[in-house]
């Protein structure tokens, strides 16, 4: 649309446009307003942009669209050669601006460009293992029913996409080649090729025309995909939902579902490594700052693309509907709707670590072992990207749940409040187990990936390099934790420039997250780094100093939980029928807020008693603190009346001598027993003579509190 | 923010966000300022990230804390949490996209709804290497700035163009302001806190594009 090409003083609508018959027809089809006039096209400023009105639709999509272009131009620039080309970027562009138009609600969000072209890229690698296949067994894909070949070619949705998959490893594609023998029956193929031949056929696998395996309907298919992903099929964890600003519907939390998640990894965190949560909490890191991230475009920055998949795969391969059936009689029983279900779970325990692959240089064996840990540590240090799994990880899967399960349960069945302490303690013991457990696990998951790999034809050599370092270390699960204490040791030990400089750095940031940078002059390394990695740093340094003398290192230690536990006594009273998890994180920012308060307000001298005197109350015994108590009131009221001023201290007096009595007849009775084993008769006359005492000072007491009172 | 001081010597460390629209250049210029690199394929910042540099002011070593968030929306998520603390804002905008400059106002206007009055602004009109695509004349900006009461740079990411400037005149005045807050409260203890209290920061004289001697040494 050109300015010389539209009329602009054309009076009747059937005739204006007469040679642009598509805008005419758009315009005829309420696809553009009837008042098109030109002045409005190429204003700066649309004129009519209010919610319902067709330019302003009009210009809404044409916004989106930028931004889409934006975005994708940007995507995957190490894959640049696949995710850049044009037929690639048109099918994502398509995709993403058919999705969003019809879900207004969300519209176009950053991050959900990196949530659909992995499921691209997948559809292609397989279609692309199709033709691998067909290459070779061609004779089997020959249609003979009725002539019709589905292998015919959009041309517009066309583009050559086998030549870009070559920036990929090999076997990502999948390593087929050398098995060219001549299979004459379908029955004697390979039981993989055999299912490619059939989920190609138009009559196969799925029946009539259902042609599963087809690069003409792959844009189709990565739709479907990217909007079962979304939309989360009804399951618990929806990745539209974590773009959204307002709560779901059944929230509990009335968070929007990204913060609500974010909300829930600091709890899951708070029980698996309590030290790390309450240092990231003092240091007010709240946790949407890196888990917005990880969640929005589900670990997708977190690792390579080649990773991801793997991680994606234990994502989707977990059960995503809601596990509420199990406990009918507290439904309640925790907060957070991503706990719901194992993949929920799955991906708030965060995921496994698998970038040991992207090692591209094998070392020499003896190295090896050295220079995994090097690489462990190094890779802390300079790589961005590297997953953040690390502390978070070790609560990982159906760990999250039960947890939080077991957890509320005991609090309810145990409301007294010097219980929760011990809950507190019997809690951690079982997360240090359940801890075990999930390591256990993790080694299976690894053991599965190799699978994965060998199905695939082709395990990479520094794969297998990592694997062996894992068994060197006399353990054969592979463990992260463990991992890192090893490193950790090794950084003790070895002379190694790399280690001690990386540990020396990690060793001494001990109190700022944020902190990257010490000098005046650029830090070239450690500058720019995103708040996961710093993360990732404290978590190091946490674990290193609490667990490194332990064989498992994230058993969470013992004496926080006590303190904390006290904390919330003190400083809140609490329902005790709501979710320690919650009390837990209202506990802190309270006592992080009371010290605010202690060290800059002068004017919080309220707060500060307060807090002195419900420690106090805790920490004397009962009838000291009762005293005591009647002892501070007497003096209030001494300073609000000053008539009675005497008469009060005489008071005072009377009842300190009285309570003197009281303590020299326990003391005498204490004495007595002490010195010498005294005969039980004579004892227990003793023990009388010192009650009868005592009770008569008590009664003088209570009269002289009466006479207080009164007054 | 200094409650939690670190090891390494600093006497202040400033809190500054990056704000602007989508693909202005905003990482690019915090990697250019805190790491000296630029990277021509950046992908979209998705939430948030974080660098930090220490820069001299008179005797004092200033660190600054720099934010850098998604433009594409403005993530509500974090919304509060982003502009929380925080002294200074570089605006940015594409000085080859009149759209980034159009919502430069929106910006403005999230910036005073959600931080301190004091903070210190700054209008980075970036990609200013692109000579032949310019889309907003610095008369345009300066203009703007001037009525906005806030500073004005043009800079060049890729050029390393004043990027060091843009940031140094920031720290330098938000250390002005706070010294003399300092400087108040010391006078007058009772006022410990002088919130409300608008100290002009954005003087006219002050807004230039060429390059100018601060006091840092940078």
């Amino acid at each position: 649309m050109l300015p010389s090409e539209i009329e602009p003083s054309m009076p009747e609508p059937d005739h204006r446009f007469a040679n642009l018959r598509g805008v005419r027809w758009r315009v005829n089809l309420g696809v553009l307003p009837s008042k098109l006039l030109p002045s409005m096209i190429f204003a700066k400023q649309p004129p009519n942009l209010a919610e319902d009105s067709t330019w302003g639709r009009f210009f809404r999509n044409a916004e989106l669209e930028k931004t889409l272009d934006q975005d994708l131009s940007r995507l995957y620039p190490e894959h640049w050669r696949y995710f850049q080309a044009p037929g690639c970027q048109g099918m994502l562009r398509r995709i993403l601006l058919l999705w969003c138009l019809k879900h207004p609600e969300y519209g176009y969000r950053q991050g959900m460009h990196e949530l659909l072209a992995p499921l691209l890229y997948v559809l292609h690698v397989d279609v692309e293992r199709l033709s691998e296949v067909r290459k070779t067994y061609e004779d089997h894909f020959t249609d003979k029913f009725d002539g019709l070949s589905f292998e015919e070619r959009d041309i517009t949705y066309n583009f050559d996409f086998k030549k870009l998959l070559e920036d990929f490893a090999d076997d990502e594609v999948g390593g087929i080649h050398g098995s060219s023998k001549k299979v004459v029956s379908l029955d004697e193929l390979d039981p993989e090729i055999k299912s490619i031949v059939m989920l190609s056929d138009a009559y196969g696998a799925e029946g009539e025309l259902g042609i599963v395996l087809s690069d003409k309907f792959m844009e189709h298919d990565a739709y479907c995909m990217f909007d079962a992903l979304m939309s989360g099929s009804n399951g618990c964890v929806s990745m539209a939902g974590f773009f959204a600003y307002s709560p779901a519907s059944g929230s509990h939390t009335g968070l929007p579902p990204v913060l609500e998640a974010c909300t829930a990894f600091y709890n899951l965190l708070s029980f698996v490594d309590s030290s790390l949560h309450s240092h990231l909490v003092e240091l007010g890191v709240e946790p949407q700052y890196f888990g917005l991230r990880w969640l929005r475009v589900l670990f997708g920055r977190e690792f390579l693309l080649q990773d991801l998949l793997v991680v994606w795969d234990e994502i989707f391969s977990a059960d995503n509907t809601a596990r509420r059936d199990e406990d009918d009689n507290s439904t309640t029983s925790h907060s957070f709707m991503i706990f719901d279900s194992p993949r929920g779970a799955l991906i708030s325990g965060c995921s496994y670590a698998e970038e040991e692959k992207q090692n591209p240089s094998a070392p020499p064996p003896k190295k090896k072992a050295s220079w995994f840990k090097v690489k462990r540590l190094f890779r802390a240090e300079s790589e961005p990207t590297h997953s953040a799994k690390t502390e978070s990880k070790a609560g990982l899967a159906s760990v999250a749940r039960n947890l939080l399960e077991d957890f509320n349960k005991q609090v309810v069945s145990e409301p007294e409040e010097a219980n929760i302490v011990e809950a507190v303690n019997n809690e951690d013991s079982s997360v240090a187990n359940r801890v075990d457990v999930v390591n256990n696990e993790d080694s299976e998951e690894a053991n599965r990936e190799e699978v994965v790999n060998n199905e695939d034809g082709s395990v990479q050599e520094t794969e297998e390099a990592s694997r062996e370092d894992v068994l060197d270390n006399e353990d054969g699960s592979v463990q992260e934790t463990e991992e890192r204490n090893v490193d950790f040791a090794s950084a003790g030990e070895e002379s190694i420039a790399t280690v001690e400089e990386t540990s020396s750095d990690v060793f001494s940031d001990p109190n700022s997250p944020l902190r990257h940078s010490n000098s005046i002059e650029n830090d070239s390394d450690s500058s720019t780094r995103s708040i996961l990695f710093a993360n990732e740093k404290v978590e190091d340094q946490e674990t290193s100093a609490v667990d490194s003398p332990l064989p498992v290192s994230s058993q969470p230690s013992i004496e926080f939980p006590l303190v904390q536990s006290n904390d919330e006594e003190n400083t809140t009273d609490l329902d005790k029928s709501v979710a320690v998890s919650k009390e837990r994180n209202k506990a802190f920012p309270g006592k992080f807020q009371w010290f605010w308060k202690f060290g800059r307000n002068l004017t919080g001298e309220e707060t500060r008693s307060n807090g002195v005197e419900s420690s106090k109350s805790d920490l004397v015994s009962s009838s000291e603190s009762h005293s005591s108590q009647q002892a501070s009131s007497s003096s209030s009221k001494g300073e609000t009346d000053q008539n009675v001023m005497n008469t009060l201290k005489n008071l005072g007096n009377s009842m300190l001598e009285h309570i003197q009595v009281m303590e020299s007849v326990f003391q005498q009775e204490r004495g007595q027993v002490q010195a010498g084993l005294v005969e039980n008769i004579s004892k227990a006359n003793l023990v009388e003579k010192g009650q009868v005492t005592a009770t008569t000072a008590l009664k003088e007491l209570r009269k002289i509190s009466n006479l207080l009172l009164e007054m | 923010m200094g409650a939690y001081r670190a090891e390494d010597d600093y006497d202040y460390l400033f809190k500054v966000v990056l704000t602007g629209d989508s693909g202005v250049g905003k990482s690019n210029l915090l990697s250019r300022f805190t790491r000296n690199d630029f990277s021509n394929d950046s992908r979209a910042t998705i939430g948030v990230e974080f660098a930090t540099r220490s820069i001299q002011c008179d005797d004092k070593i200033v660190k600054a804390q720099i934010w850098d968030t998604a433009g594409q929306e403005r993530y509500r998520a974090i919304t509060s949490a982003y502009y929380r603390g925080a002294v200074g804002a570089l605006l940015v905008y594409d000085v080859t996209r009149h759209v980034t400059f159009e919502n430069v106002e929106r910006w403005l206007k999230e910036l005073r709804d959600h931080t301190d009055a004091n903070i210190v602004i700054m209008l980075v009109g970036n990609k200013a290497d692109l000579r032949h695509l310019r889309a907003i004349s610095t008369e345009d900006a300066k203009g703007f700035a001037e009525r906005e009461n806030t500073f004005f740079m043009e800079t060049s990411a890729l050029e390393a163009l004043n990027v060091e400037n843009a940031f140094t005149e920031v720290l330098t005045e938000i250390y002005r302001v706070v010294s003399k807050k300092a400087l108040e409260a010391g006078d007058d203890p009772t006022t410990a806190l002088p919130k409300g209290q608008t100290i002009n920061v954005g003087g006219r004289d002050d807004i230039s594009a060429v390059k100018k001697p601060g006091c840092c040494s940078a």
